[in-house]
């Protein structure tokens, strides 16, 4: 199998770094241009075609480093993905409240305030806490993970939305929030008096869960299609970018 | 960007490269062939762009505004163009102005070792 001319190896690379294929077209067209400026001018220099080519390509530098460092560059051109935590957080948070208001606009929760008896006991309250905050740590760490290996940011914005809005029906499944009035101890303290908001999931079942489906086969769909399209984008060779090198 | 003693960028020289390429996009839309080979010219050498390493950072200036690409046929070659924004132009003036600051002192202080 010949070796891939080096315009090959970038738009390879940076395929597989899921570099949007509008930018991949904007980079191969360019750098295919280069090649031809710096293997015209090494052939008015006398070099033969092959000797010239050697050149060229000396002189462009590593493919593969090249898409790497298009790659940085996007990703530090983008404050979500300068600030991956940041950026999830807001939608986290933004989507966790588009998630609320629409279980309580589609009567699906009720939100009532209540004057009673702490229910919670220390030890289950942490452990819900607990068992929340590594379902967090590990949807964040997902979202990350996406984040890292692709360019495109709405990529992983659209993998945290259904995420999002499962741990937002999760955690609004039977939440109660201390109100205000009485000793903030209440929230641990047996027998003391506080006021609670209970926002409480009314029939958590086949609906909620249906909506919830369509989103995560929303995202996968779009996720595949994206990457089947990128995976048959054709190589430089047979581009108007690869005739220029030709 | 490097120089031609030494093949890794010195720190001081950071800033430089968006510096010479502002300058020279001020005088007429240049593509990313031309805007290398004229850096290495008016250096004479001194200065060069790694070949390929010029266009990751005319992205960053297209996304960070200061820069602008249109596609222009030239002598029956169709290239990318890129031009100065007015944002450009704002960062050009302030980085000329701080290399002048820069200079100005280093050159101060230099002189004092002489004196």
């Amino acid at each position: 199998m010949p070796e891939a001319n080096p315009i090959e190896k970038l738009q390879r690379r940076l395929i597989e770094l899921g570099c949007p294929v509008k930018a991949v077209r904007k980079i191969v067209r360019e750098t295919a241009e280069h090649f031809q400026d710096l293997r015209g001018e090494a052939m008015r220099q006398g070099l033969p075609q092959s000797a010239a080519e050697a050149q060229a390509t000396a002189l462009l530098g590593n493919p593969e480093a090249l898409a790497e460092e298009h790659v940085r560059v996007w990703r530090n051109s983008q404050v979500w993905l300068r600030h991956p935590w940041l950026g999830w957080g807001l939608v986290h948070g933004v989507l966790g409240s588009m998630a609320f208001f629409t279980l309580v606009i589609l009567g699906k929760m009720e939100v009532q305030y209540d004057n009673m008896v702490s229910r919670s006991a220390p030890g289950e309250l942490t452990g819900k806490f607990f068992l929340e905050g590594i379902l967090l740590y590990l949807i964040v760490r997902y979202c990350l993970r996406i984040a890292g290996r692709y360019v495109l940011r709405f990529r992983w914005v659209i993998a945290a939305l259904p995420l999002s809005f499962l741990y937002g029906v999760i955690m609004t499944d039977h939440l109660s929030y201390y109100a205000g009035s009485g000793s903030s101890y209440g929230v641990y303290g047996e027998g003391t008096r506080t006021d609670w908001m209970i926002f409480q999931v009314i029939d958590h079942g086949p609906a909620v869960g249906i909506v919830a489906l369509v989103f995560i086969v929303a995202a996968y769909g779009f996720h595949t299609w994206d990457r089947r399209r990128l995976s048959r984008m054709p190589l430089a060779a047979s581009t108007a970018a690869g005739k220029l090198m030709s | 960007m490097t120089t031609k003693t030494a093949k890794t960028n010195p720190n001081f020289l950071n800033g430089v490269p968006e510096l010479l390429v502002l300058r020279l996009l001020a005088r007429r839309a240049m593509y990313g062939y031309e805007i290398v080979k004229e850096i290495q010219l008016q250096t004479r050498d001194a200065l060069t762009f790694g070949e390929g390493c010029i266009y990751p950072y005319l992205h960053y200036l297209e996304a960070e505004k200061q820069v602008r690409s249109k596609r222009r046929e030239v002598e029956g070659r169709s290239r990318n163009y890129y031009e100065l924004t007015v944002r450009g132009k704002k960062r050009l003036a302030a980085l000329e102005s701080e290399w002048s600051r820069v200079t100005e002192a280093v050159a101060a202080v230099r002189g004092g070792q002489h004196a």
